[in-house]
């Protein structure tokens, strides 16, 4: 794959307003990553990231402060207003609010980015009536985007931004002011529309499952940073960065809280692991599930209970964790423990904090 | 009591003097309103001919010239009224005063309606590529349409409280109709004839604007 879009130790600074003045705001730090052609690139975060910051860089709705930050081939830093606007018009964009023209039908509203390109009225008719098509609106062309729902709205939106065959389409937050079933339609939509057009999607969201369910690549940033990118699955498998590592977990939700772990350790008596299922990176073999079973076979005398946890897949690969409960002997269920660390991720919950609950359960 | 056979003509001259003078202070009023309110957003800080100088210029006219009386403000411009119109009384010396103070005003009603579009759909248009001076008049100016009929609507009853003060300067009209014969000749049927048909003319000129913002609003 060749990419697409690429940041080179890009930042983007704000001047700072009333208390702050002076001192300027920093959106984006030495921000450095490919995005490539062809690829859904997730780009996630908490709110204040420098996301949407992120994303209006790449259509030059925003203007780098340092660094340099090539599109399509073509370096941004330099170009005059006119070039800028040449360069967005080859990329499409959606937004969360979806930022339809109200005034205006449907048809129209997809009508309009054709007439900025200078398209002859009869090409645009029929274009129009294409897109409709393809987003499955067709009936709707001649209302008004207030009488549309809000999944409707947002299929309006991306014939819109599909109107002149972009190469990119730059998605913020476009799901997260739908239903979850809506979400669905939409996500499926957007995948359809990399899959026919090969169109290169960027799609900004803090929703984990967006990122499950159709992107390829992914890219984390917190505080203005890019903290890590690369496949969705060696990210989320394998995060390297302790602040990948909170978010993930915090989104994916399959390791039990402290609160939790203390109420598995009050209601089951030994020892409490979290071990992460998942393939080895890159090997694309299947997981590691079949060999943690055979393990855990292997020592009858050890008892062991799944207490806790989720396996489910990212990019089409099994992914997740599982909380057990080891009882037995302790010399043997330190031999799984040790086993279980040679084939995966392990996560001992310490004792300590549990002793203190353990007594007072002891004592009743 | 009326007497028809003198009010009648009477009656008929000062709606045609009443209607004469808003009509023309509206086209007029209007056209400039609008190039100022676009003025106003445009220079405003961030936008496509950003000029603060300009802007405050413009903003301290407005605030300065809105709060004076229109009364006061018929003799205040008077002098520069006889150099424009070449008169200083009668219905076309009426409508200068008008115009000017209906264009300020507009200016800032159109201004506060262009700036309240709302900024994704702004943005959503310059990422299609489209230029500012595009954006402003395809995607503001557009989606304002509707409130700015309602201020438009609003703007036109203030014309016609206007116009009924232009009397002072022999403007003429309805409101001039209901002091010299209503207020000064102690017949009170005048005045309430006089109010009668201002209030049918405010009435009918409110129905249409909601009409037509009704029809532009799309909702």
């Amino acid at each position: 794959m060749t990419s697409i879009v690429s940041f080179r130790d890009v930042s983007k600074a704000y001047p700072g307003r009333g208390a702050a003045k002076g001192k300027p705001v920093h959106a984006l730090r030495d921000v450095t990553f490919d995005v490539q052609k062809g690829s859904i690139t997730g780009v996630i975060g908490y709110s204040g990231a420098g996301k949407s910051t992120l994303v209006r860089l790449i259509n030059a709705l925003e203007l780098p402060t340092g660094g340099t930050l090539t599109v399509n081939g073509r370096e941004l830093t330099g170009m005059g207003e006119k070039q800028l606007r040449g360069l967005r018009g080859g990329i499409g964009m959606i937004f969360q609010q979806f930022n339809l023209f109200n005034s205006r039908s449907v048809a129209k509203n997809v009508e309009y980015p054709l007439i900025v390109a200078g398209w002859p009225k009869e090409k645009r008719a029929a274009r129009v009536a294409e897109l409709l098509q393809f987003v499955g609106i067709s009936d709707k062309a001649r209302q008004f985007p207030s009488q549309l729902s809000g999944g409707q709205k947002q299929r309006v939106g991306i014939a819109r931004a599909l109107a002149t065959n972009p190469e990119i389409l730059l998605a913020d937050e476009a799901t997260s002011a739908l239903d979850p079933e809506t979400t669905t339609e939409v996500l499926a939509l957007l995948k359809r529309v990399n899959e026919e057009f090969g169109t290169t999607i960027v799609v900004i969201t803090h929703e984990m499952h967006v990122v499950r369910s159709i992107c390829d690549h992914v890219a984390v940033m917190e505080l203005g940073s890019l903290l890590e990118h690369g496949h969705v699955y060696d990210v989320f498998a394998f995060p390297k960065n302790p602040a990948t590592q909170k978010f993930i977990s915090s989104t994916i939700a399959d390791k039990p809280s402290p609160d939790t772990v203390a109420r598995l350790q009050q209601l089951h008596p030994g020892r409490l692991v979290s071990i992460t299922i998942s393939e080895a990176p890159g090997s694309g073999a299947g997981s590691n599930q079949r060999d943690i079973s055979s393990l855990l076979a292997s020592y009858p005398a050890v008892h062991d209970s799944v207490v806790y946890g989720s396996v489910t897949e990212i990019a089409q690969r099994p992914f997740g964790s599982l909380t057990y409960v080891l009882e037995g002997p302790d010399h043997d269920v330190d031999a799984v423990i040790k086993g279980l660390s040679q084939l995966t991720t392990v996560q001992q919950w310490p004792a300590a904090a549990v002793a203190g609950t353990d007594d007072e359960g002891a004592q009743r | 009591m009326i007497d028809w056979a003198t009010m009648g003509p009477q009656l008929a001259t000062s709606i045609q003097q009443t209607l004469y003078m808003v009509i023309i202070t509206m086209i007029i009023g209007g056209i400039l309103g609008l190039l100022i309110g676009i003025l106003l957003y445009a220079t405003r800080p961030g936008n496509i001919l950003q000029n603060t100088v300009l802007f405050n210029v413009l903003n301290f006219v407005i605030n300065l010239v809105r709060p004076i009386p229109f009364i006061i403000f018929i003799s205040l411009v008077g002098p520069w009224t006889l150099e424009v119109i070449g008169t200083s009384i009668g219905t076309n010396a009426a409508i200068f005063p008008m115009t000017l103070m209906t264009a300020v005003v507009l200016g800032r009603i159109v201004e506060q309606n262009l700036v309240g579009v709302d900024p994704g759909v702004v943005e959503a248009a310059r990422a299609m590529g489209s230029s500012r001076t595009r954006v402003l008049f395809d995607v503001v100016l557009r989606e304002s349409i509707a409130p700015l009929i309602l201020g438009y609507t609003f703007i036109f009853i203030g014309v016609v409280d206007m116009s009924a003060v232009a009397g002072y300067i022999g403007g003429g009209g309805l409101g001039d109709l209901a002091i010299t014969y209503g207020y000064q000749q102690f017949n009170y049927a005048v005045t309430l004839l006089a109010v009668a048909v201002i209030v049918v003319i405010v009435q009918l000129a409110q129905l249409l604007g909601n009409f037509l913002a009704k029809r532009m609003l799309h909702r």
